[in-house]
């Protein structure tokens, strides 16, 4: 059964994303705006939106990992680009669900934590992500 | 009904991990560190998807089939003489082999299985009691047994429905993901 986290475990979360992951998290945000690019009306590429619906709807940390996984392993569509960037991904990942064990002893409260990390990290993913599309705009 | 325990936590702990570690272990065994192209691969894309698709569909028959295309695949080999097709039928029947231990392996042999995984999960009213072989049971006993066998069986049932199909997507997924990786040919189309 999955337990609620307690605010300690969030707040220890937090600290871990905002000192240890986010500067990971945006680079990997630029990276994803240098393979996705835009989509051809300028809007967020199709992939970056997936991957954050992905994550923002996940009820475990593997859906996201099979995700990635998946879209590496087409034989067709965006592998391409999804191989350039995806093993970076599913470390950065693995870095979360190793540090949602670190924080939590229950596994009920590690289920629950490695989500509440995973949505923390795609919102500095996004973010960059965004940034770096804004950036190149501006310059054309 | 007794209460399935949460399938998300399994699948993103221990089951997930051993899904991974199979796949991992046999493309170790089996698998070629680099392949021209997808039609090398050991197990087609569209048996995995067929697999994926039976354990999401037919969990039940995921151990039966496995079995089933272990024999095709050994009738051929029987029918081969070239050596390397010869290695190639055998990686495949490797394979499925690993596939039904997975399902259904009994230790020593299969140190781990998703049916003994059933039967740890099973709640204790459930598990079959053991008589000894002179007992006789009574009307009313044998009447209480045939009830909780029918409930084991109904709960067994939703447990593979359950777990069948997220234990094999992880391992589908990771099989084509690893392969992918290792194949020129798609990396190409590059």
């Amino acid at each position: 059964m999955s337990l609620a986290l307690t605010p300690d475990l969030i707040h220890q979360a937090d600290a871990f994303s905002e000192q240890q992951q986010r500067s990971a998290a945006q680079r990997l945000g630029r990276r994803l705006f240098e393979v996705f690019q835009s989509d051809k009306q300028g809007r967020v590429s199709t992939q970056v939106r997936n991957l954050q619906q992905m994550v923002i709807s996940a009820t475990r940390l593997a859906d996201i990992e099979d995700f990635v996984k998946q879209q590496m392993g087409r034989g067709k569509g965006p592998c391409k680009e999804w191989r350039q960037v995806g093993d970076e991904v599913l470390e950065q990942l693995q870095g979360l669900r190793e540090a949602a064990n670190r924080l939590a002893s229950h596994e009920g409260q590690r289920l629950a934590l490695r989500l509440h990390l995973a949505r923390t990290w795609i919102r500095d993913v996004v973010g960059a992500y965004l940034y770096a599309k804004a950036q190149k705009e501006m310059e054309t | 009904m007794p209460e399935l325990y949460d399938v998300a936590l399994v699948v993103d702990g221990e089951l997930g991990r051993r899904a991974i570690q199979a796949v991992d272990e046999y493309l170790k065994e089996y698998g070629d560190t680099e392949y021209r192209a997808e039609r090398d691969w050991p197990i087609s894309r569209s048996q995995i998807a067929g697999l994926r698709q039976i354990a999401a569909t037919e969990p039940s028959k995921v151990a039966s089939f496995a079995s089933h295309q272990q024999k095709k695949v050994e009738k051929r080999l029987e029918q081969t003489r070239r050596e390397e097709r010869q290695r190639e039928l055998e990686a495949q029947i490797a394979f499925w082999k690993m596939v039904k231990g997975l399902c259904e392996g009994k230790p020593p042999r299969a140190p781990w299985s998703l049916a003994q995984e059933c039967d740890q999960a099973m709640p204790p009213e459930l598990r079959e009691e053991l008589s000894s072989p002179d007992a006789k049971p009574s009307a009313q006993e044998r009447t209480a047994r045939k009830q909780t066998r029918r409930l084991r069986e109904h709960w067994q049932d939703a447990w593979r429905r359950e777990i069948y199909p997220a234990f094999f997507g992880r391992f589908c997924v990771h099989y084509l993901y690893a392969l992918s990786k290792r194949t020129k040919s798609t990396q190409d189309q590059e």
